[in-house]
């Protein structure tokens, strides 16, 4: 078995610490609210496959961009220190967390007008930081430079997020941790999908709209539709450098009425999940 | 004039305390300034609770020909100055005609296909202590229909103020096009300028929403009609935002009734289906709303009756040209 696969077993784990089981993704307040029920047919747009079908598609164009170019970036800059002379990597260091500022400050100013969504994004990708920091970069095979520059952008981006002077949203920080762990961008991109899926999933068991077995059906049948976002999304970067960028499509919602119930889930008579 | 087609300037300054605007468009774009109001209209309006009443201004964005045209080009710059409240109106739904493939425009010839679609942008400056409400009627893109507006208002400092609306139909209902237009495309940025010495200055991003609707892809709208997001930020308009806020702190998510139902006018209000989020970045405060409902008539009132507080700002005159 090679680490890789290794790596992507654990990062695939339902029990990955990142407290990914408070976010419903709107899934919650669209129950309540009535944009999806438990008897309309499956594949009908108020059906859970619907939703699913609908908010995957939203992820895929609006967050996949991110952690893709969070990925990229980071890689680049990690080989480029390979054949570079920057022995302590601190050079390195520096230009990776002023790339990931960057785009992770980007994608704040996407959520900045869906509190709910904006809320749950925090939360899970410092979550996940957190489990970096305190899990993975304490590995043995995060002990070569490589590894010590990763570390160490992982340790100032909490110590910044502390500070609110970085954000750290779900999808930039898994790019960066994907990166830094050394996972390939394709399976970095799937798995960033599947998360997504499951975490809806498991709301929906959660929240009684379905039961364990048949999600797992419904699960199973998922794939072409993630197969196909991910071949219509996976060459997507986010470009933000530019008026004309930041005008353009590399990053887009596609479920309008999907931020309007997110935005009601304060307003729920009780709820279990955070967003 | 502006040199290239469907390109406009909008400039409002307020001068010791009088209006000066400068307006000029080129077809197919028009710009239309009724003077019907000056300062006096404001400062009549005692329940502002602005220490110095803004001074009104008001124009029409229209086109020659109802609508947007295939390969069309609408560039708008727009200056609120210090002092003044403008508003951006059109009259009537701004229609988004079929897309031709292989056909320009106007004499915008270019080689890139996407330079092949029609285009709407406003780029917006609100300067400390103005304000700026974009108050159109609703976009509605035709059968087929490719569309992309682009907006960036630049807000200059926490004390400029603006109020965005940005919304859409699902098309010609009384022919029966619903959702049946090829690509919907609107990107709504807010910055926030901020000086940093006497000749520079910086400006972040403080809000980016683009949402894309492509004809594969529409998931969740079928029983809707009319989409809106607003954009409810800065000391001006702080009034209307709370209108907002406290409706939506009231408010108990009930169960949801199917729209097929829904006959009666007060019916489709009730149907309206809403959220608020607040917005408190860099110094920029306010609210998003978004609303959706089964018929844009019944979404317009929703809309209207909550800007009521708006009156108070605009001043009576300048008001009744939106809420008439």
């Amino acid at each position: 078995m090679d680490a890789e696969t290794w790596l992507l077993w654990l990062l695939a784990d339902s029990q990955l610490p990142t407290g990914g089981f408070v976010a419903s993704g709107g899934l919650e307040a669209a129950l309540q609210a009535g944009l999806v029920s438990e008897n309309a047919p499956d594949g009908a747009s108020g059906s859970l496959i619907g939703f699913i079908r609908g908010s995957s598609h939203s992820q895929a164009h609006f967050a996949l961009p991110f952690c893709s170019r969070v990925y990229e970036i980071a890689s680049e800059r990690l080989e480029a220190m390979a054949s570079s002379g920057d022995d302590e990597g601190n050079g390195t260091a520096a230009l990776i967390l002023a790339d990931f500022i960057a785009a992770d400050s980007h994608h704040h100013a996407m959520l900045s007008s869906n509190r709910v969504a904006m809320r749950a994004s925090a939360a899970q990708g410092g979550g996940l930081l957190s489990l970096f920091n305190r899990g993975y970069a304490q590995a043995a095979t995060m002990e070569d430079r490589r590894g010590r520059v990763c570390a160490s952008v992982g340790k100032e981006l909490q110590r910044l997020a502390r500070l609110g002077e970085a954000k750290t949203h779900w999808p930039t920080v898994f790019g960066f941790v994907c990166a830094a762990l050394g996972v390939s961008l394709v399976s970095t991109q799937q798995l960033y999908l599947f998360q997504f899926v499951r975490q809806i999933f498991s709301a929906a068991i959660r929240l009684n709209l379905v039961g364990p077995l048949r999600a797992q059906t419904l699960q199973c049948d998922m794939h072409p539709h993630i197969r196909h976002l991910l071949a219509e999304c996976a060459g997507k970067r986010v470009a933000f450098s530019s008026l004309e960028d930041m005008f353009g499509e590399s990053a887009v919602y596609t479920e309008p009425v999907l931020e309007l119930y997110q935005g009601m889930h304060d307003r729920l008579y009780s709820r279990i999940f955070n967003s | 004039m502006p040199a290239s087609p469907g390109a406009g300037i909008v400039d409002c300054q307020v001068v010791a305390g009088r209006l000066c605007q400068a307006v000029s468009s080129a077809y197919p774009l028009k710009i239309i300034a009724p003077h019907a109001f000056g300062a006096a209209a404001a400062s009549s309006s005692s329940s502002s609770s602005l220490p110095h009443p803004l001074v009104p201004a008001a124009c029409y964005l229209m086109s020659y020909g109802g609508g947007i045209v295939h390969g069309d080009r609408i560039h708008v710059d727009v200056r609120a100055g210090t002092g003044c409240a403008l508003m951006l109106l059109t009259q009537g739904s701004t229609k988004v005609f079929r897309h031709r493939a292989g056909r320009m425009g106007l004499k915008q010839r270019s080689e890139s296909v996407s330079d092949d679609q029609s285009f709407q942008t406003i780029l917006a400056h609100v300067e400390p202590g103005a304000l700026l409400c974009l108050l159109p009627d609703p976009v509605t893109c035709f059968k087929s229909a490719v569309y992309s507006q682009r907006q960036a208002v630049t807000l200059h400092g926490p004390t400029a103020s603006v109020l965005l609306l940005d919304w859409m139909t699902s098309g010609r209902m009384s022919r029966g096009e619903r959702w049946a237009f090829e690509k919907y495309f609107s990107v709504n940025l807010i910055l926030n300028q901020q000086p940093l010495g006497p000749d520079s200055s910086s400006s972040r991003v403080v809000i980016r929403d683009a949402l894309l609707l492509e004809h594969s892809s529409l998931h969740s709208l079928h029983h809707l009609d009319a989409f809106a997001l607003m954009l409810v930020l800065g000391p001006a308009v702080a009034a209307v935002a709370q209108v907002f806020r406290d409706e939506h702190r009231a408010q108990r998510i009930k169960p949801f009734r199917p729209t097929a139902t829904a006959s009666d006018f007060e019916e489709d209000e009730r149907q309206i289906r809403w959220s608020v989020s607040e917005v408190d970045e860099h110094g920029i405060c306010g609210v998003a709303v978004r609303a959706a409902g089964p018929s844009t008539e019944a979404l317009k009132t929703w809309i209207k009756r909550r800007l009521a507080p708006l009156k108070s700002v605009m001043g009576d005159a300048a008001w009744s040209m939106y809420a008439n």
